[in-house]
């Protein structure tokens, strides 16, 4: 099952999901990249639907470029969850999107922030948050461990200590996770946590 | 599980001397999965005039939204802040446009009207007014609450024992219901 979660550091933020794409019983492929780089200071990680997830996301991407093409200036992290909250929840009560997204950014005064947005469009700041059947662990490990202003070592090692978790514990576990960061250089990808490598295709 | 309880949610409005306080609990929860501990239900409109909004949370964030449009709105138009009493129409048409497909929250509302007479009132999600004299509930945990405020209200209370009535009514009534909690936010004005 789809697990996404993250957290807010000492000037930065993580986000870390699961790679699998599945349809009920198979596995499509297990590095499938569902934590989006929204621009230069935003991750966008989402989990749910397959067909919404990209498209929503993308959608939600696109529209932050444009707002950034036509003002000349980024959008900060608030505006950006509140954005797509907003789109969110017009859908809601005509074509509803089954997306839950994490959304981590860094302003420049602000620092870095996390923001929950449900598939319903509940939206709310916070310092960590998971979704999917991995937050159980996810969110239990992180009551335990986390505490504000963890330095990056920390914090990727409480995120080790979470996919080992949910890896150990949940019956359809995920086998490999993706960890993504935002701070004041930008957002980039961070490490890959696998265990299962997809085939490579033969050729032909 | 019914819609209203997806969230969780408790409110409670009373009503003292010149006064009024109105308190929420401050979890955010989906079902039994608590998400956050620090979830904003009431809001202000104006100085005198307070709205909490119990119920779905997208619901609240958007229905809080429309409110303070229409609000600024109308302080553009009428240079003035609404009354509490024409804020309550105003929330209760606004609910009741959705007659068919409506918003699942229940409102408080609690503000100060002419003369610093104080005003309570709540709503279902369809908008039906039900003023009161003393107290409102809303939530999750509204029978406990009606309980709690039944035994602990009494009229015309200052300021500081209002603040304390309602909330050892409010932390007492969570405390039986699962679903709100960890905390309470009070207003009194």
């Amino acid at each position: 099952m789809e697990c996404v979660f993250g957290l807010v550091g000492d000037g930065f933020a993580l986000i870390a999901a699961d790679t699998s794409a599945v349809h009920s019983i198979l596995v499509h492929k297990s590095n499938e990249d569902k934590v989006m780089i929204l621009d230069s200071h935003k991750l966008l990680g989402a989990s749910g639907e397959g067909g919404d997830r990209v498209q929503f996301t993308e959608f939600i991407q696109k529209n932050v470029h444009l707002y950034q093409f036509r003002n000349g200036i980024p959008l900060t992290t608030a505006a950006a969850a509140n954005f797509t909250r907003g789109e969110l929840a017009i859908a809601l009560r005509k074509n509803p999107n089954f997306v839950n997204i994490l959304l981590a950014g860094y302003d420049k005064d602000i620092g870095p922030s996390l923001y929950y947005i449900d598939y319903i469009a509940t939206l709310h700041k916070i310092e960590k948050g998971a979704f999917g059947y991995g937050s159980y662990f996810a969110l239990s490990m992180m009551d335990r461990h986390y505490h504000s202003g963890m330095s990056l070592e920390e914090a990727i090692d409480l995120v080790d200590k979470c996919i080992m978790e949910i890896r150990s514990r949940l019956v359809v576990a995920p086998p490999n996770f993706v960890i993504k960061i935002v701070d004041k250089d930008g957002a980039r990808e961070y490490a890959w946590r696998e265990s299962v490598k997809d085939a490579g295709v033969a050729a032909a | 599980m019914s819609i209203f309880e997806y969230n969780g949610s408790a409110l409670v409005a009373m009503v003292g001397k010149n006064c009024f306080a109105i308190a929420s609990d401050r979890r955010l929860g989906v079902q039994l999965q608590t998400i956050a501990t620090d979830f904003q239900r009431i809001f202000k409109i104006h100085d005198k005039l307070y709205i909490g909004l119990s119920g779905l949370a997208t619901d609240v964030q958007t229905l809080y939204q429309r409110l303070a449009f229409r609000h600024k709105l109308y302080q553009l138009r009428e240079e003035r802040d609404m009354k509490p009493e024409t804020f309550a129409s105003l929330v209760s048409a606004l609910l009741y446009e959705k007659r068919f497909g409506p918003y699942f929250c229940q409102p408080v509302l609690a503000g100060l009207g002419d003369d610093n007479v104080p005003f309570i009132c709540t709503m279902d999600c369809l908008g039906a007014k039900e003023l009161a004299k003393d107290f409102v509930v809303s939530g999750t945990a509204s029978e406990s609450l009606y309980g709690a405020c039944e035994s602990m209200y009494k009229p015309n209370m200052e300021p500081e024992e209002l603040f304390e009535t309602i909330s050892q009514a409010l932390l007492s009534s969570v405390d039986r219901d699962c679903l709100s909690g960890w905390g309470g936010h009070v207003f009194v004005v």
